[in-house]
């Protein structure tokens, strides 16, 4: 099994860093990185990553409309949205959105590595029913 | 009646005589054609302990002799030709007493005239004492801008004091009914109100209070808080209505530079918080989730080959840091509630609730909206801190099991009911101790007033609490009010 691939968003430099770091260490390929969400459209569809480490928040374009574009041209990417917002509302939003997972900063890095690798899973599973996939934080 | 006269009575003379007996009070005077006394009388003479004969041949200007004889003989040529004259006179017997003299002719086809006088004395210091109450009252209407006025329900005259006249701009002499004066003075806007309101009272005696705006004639809109009751007659029937028109156009100016001034602090005070929140979003709850993730990496890097007790180490440092991370995000979320920024009233409420409930022994904590659109941010804000402030004091004060927070729209405004069924308190006891600004109610009714809203706070020991806040629907920049 290959490495999972990852694109790794955020518009705060020391955090995209850190989270570069932690995750190449753990195992995963970081394909990319993006500034903003425009931006994170754009290396999504160039570099077809497995899942998309998204934060909320951003200039240009937010993660939650960054998401929904990203799903509409390419499906299979699995989104998992990182924020420092802790809000059902928000929540229930990026599951609209089509986000695969919703994780607030500051959780346990292991729920963070699990929640990429339950992406992971179920985009390589088979396309599962419409509406059935889980959000999980 | 004792009329004491030199000769015989003639036809004159008998209708002096006939004014002696019906008007005990006076002195009288009877004066031939060369002016000379030849009767002198009254009670008001005996009561002086003056007689007649001290009188009898003198003419009349030597009786007053000074300088007021010239003008006495005028006078008493006057009646000798038919005329009626009249002078005040002071500085007599006793000095400080004042006379009003009146001469007349005898009648009865007599030559000759009679000098009525009377002692007015305590009568004019009456009447000045009347003139001076009356310009103290209007002087104490002018000052306090109070008008009053005199409503006659069987013939609707309205009759108004000067300050009132003044008030309305109404020119001396002009009289109004009631009907009239709704239809010119009162603002086209309140008109219908005022009506609905006589109407009302018309039958109601009881005190009443009813703030309005009017126009006077000059143009300029005033507002006015009306008070009266009624007046009964001897047989109980409302014949009347007394009141008093205050000017409360500067009170009310006053009250809405106080609201547009305390909504500024609020502005300001959420603009910090806004700032405040970004700051802390965007520097130090990034800075602690990178170091975060470093201290993660760290962890991985020592893998199966480090010593588990410096895995322990940054395995608890890690959980610490997580720790502050959250409650920092928190702070955030108070400082400035994304929710309800993004999502909403009823939003931001909902996750309020939850987190009260998270916070408190409350068995469940729900919220009831009716909802269906986005509010004025302004008043968004506002009944959110209100919400906000009340279930803290839920969770902190009140050992409720339930609470509810409960939104309804209405046309004139919407109403925020935050209700639990806590321990409650006394609410003149929380005002005694001054330990209201620890439940801050003040803060609460502050924020609701300074909006142009109301806030109600009903509860006792023992009878849990409703905190109510109405708002109107939207926010005039200026605030209600003239």
């Amino acid at each position: 099994m290959s490495r999972p691939r990852l694109l790794v968003v955020d518009d705060h430099p020391i955090v995209r860093a850190a989270l570069v770091d932690l995750l190449v260490q753990a195992g995963f390929e970081v394909a990319g990185e993006a500034v903003d969400g425009a931006d994170a459209v754009a290396l999504a569809k160039e570099l077809m990553p497995d899942v998309v480490l998204m934060d909320l928040r951003m200039p240009v374009l937010g993660g939650l409309d960054a998401t929904r574009l990203i799903k509409d041209a390419c499906p299979d990417i699995q989104v998992v949205l990182l924020t420092a917002f802790e809000s059902p509302a928000l929540q229930q939003q990026a599951e609209e959105a089509g986000c695969f997972a919703y994780l607030v900063k500051g959780c346990p890095s292991g729920d963070l590595r699990l929640a990429l690798h339950e992406a992971m899973a179920w985009r390589r599973s088979l396309r599962p029913p419409a509406g059935s996939a889980p959000l999980e934080a | 009646m004792t009329a004491e006269t030199a000769d015989e009575a003639s036809p004159g003379e008998a209708s002096f005589q006939l004014l002696a007996e019906h008007l005990p009070d006076l002195i009288i005077f009877a004066f031939d054609a060369e002016l000379r006394m030849w009767a002198a009388t009254g009670g008001a003479l005996r009561a002086r302990g003056w007689t007649t004969e001290e009188f009898i041949g003198m003419t009349v200007p030597e009786i007053a002799g000074g300088t007021r004889a010239d003008d006495i003989r005028v006078c008493c040529q006057a009646a000798l030709t038919g005329e009626r004259a009249h002078l005040d006179m002071d500085g007599y017997d006793p000095p400080d007493r004042l006379w009003s003299l009146h001469f007349a002719p005898l009648g009865g086809g007599a030559r000759g005239g009679m000098v009525l006088c009377r002692d007015v004395t305590e009568q004019r210091r009456a009447e000045e004492l009347v003139r001076a109450s009356q310009r103290q009252l209007a002087d104490a209407q002018r000052i306090a801008q109070v008008g009053s006025w005199e409503w006659d329900l069987e013939t609707d005259a309205l009759t108004v004091s000067d300050e009132l006249r003044r008030m309305l701009g109404l020119a001396p002499g002009v009289d109004l009914t009631m009907t009239e004066g709704v239809a010119t003075a009162v603002h086209p806007a309140d008109r219908v109100r005022v009506m609905t309101a006589l109407g009302r009272i018309r039958d109601d005696p009881s005190p009443f209070a009813l703030e309005h705006r009017i126009v006077r004639t000059d143009g300029e809109v005033r507002t006015v808080l009306a008070r009266g009751e009624g007046v009964l007659d001897e047989d109980g029937r409302l014949v009347r209505f007394i009141g008093t028109d205050q000017d409360i156009t500067d009170r009310r100016r006053a009250g809405a530079e106080r609201r547009r001034l305390l909504n500024r602090v609020y502005e300001a005070q959420e603009g910090q918080d806004r700032r405040l929140a970004a700051d802390l979003h965007d520097g130090h709850v990034q800075s602690l989730a990178a170091i975060g993730f470093k201290l993660e990496q760290a962890r991985l890097r020592l893998g199966a080959s480090g010593s588990p007790e410096v895995d322990e180490l940054l395995w608890q440092v890690t959980k610490d840091l997580s720790a502050e991370v959250t409650a920092l995000r928190r702070t955030i979320g108070r400082l400035r509630p994304l929710v309800l920024v993004e999502d909403g009233l009823e939003a931001a409420l909902r996750e309020e609730a939850k987190s009260a409930c998270n916070r408190a022994a409350l068995a469940n904590c729900e919220v009831i909206s009716e909802l269906v659109m986005r509010l004025d941010p302004v008043v968004e804000t506002a009944l959110f801190r209100v919400a906000q402030q009340a279930l803290a004091n839920v969770v902190e004060h009140a050992s409720a099991t339930h609470a509810e927070v409960v939104i309804e729209c209405g046309t004139e405004g919407v109403l925020l009911r935050v209700r639990d069924d806590g321990c409650g308190f006394d609410p003149d006891h929380v005002q005694v101790i001054a330990d209201i600004a620890h439940f801050g109610l003040i803060a609460m009714r502050e924020r609701v007033e300074a909006l142009g809203g109301r806030f109600r706070v009903t509860t006792a020991p023992g009878q849990g609490t409703v905190v109510e806040a109405r708002l109107p629907l939207t926010v005039a920049a200026e605030g209600p009010g003239a």
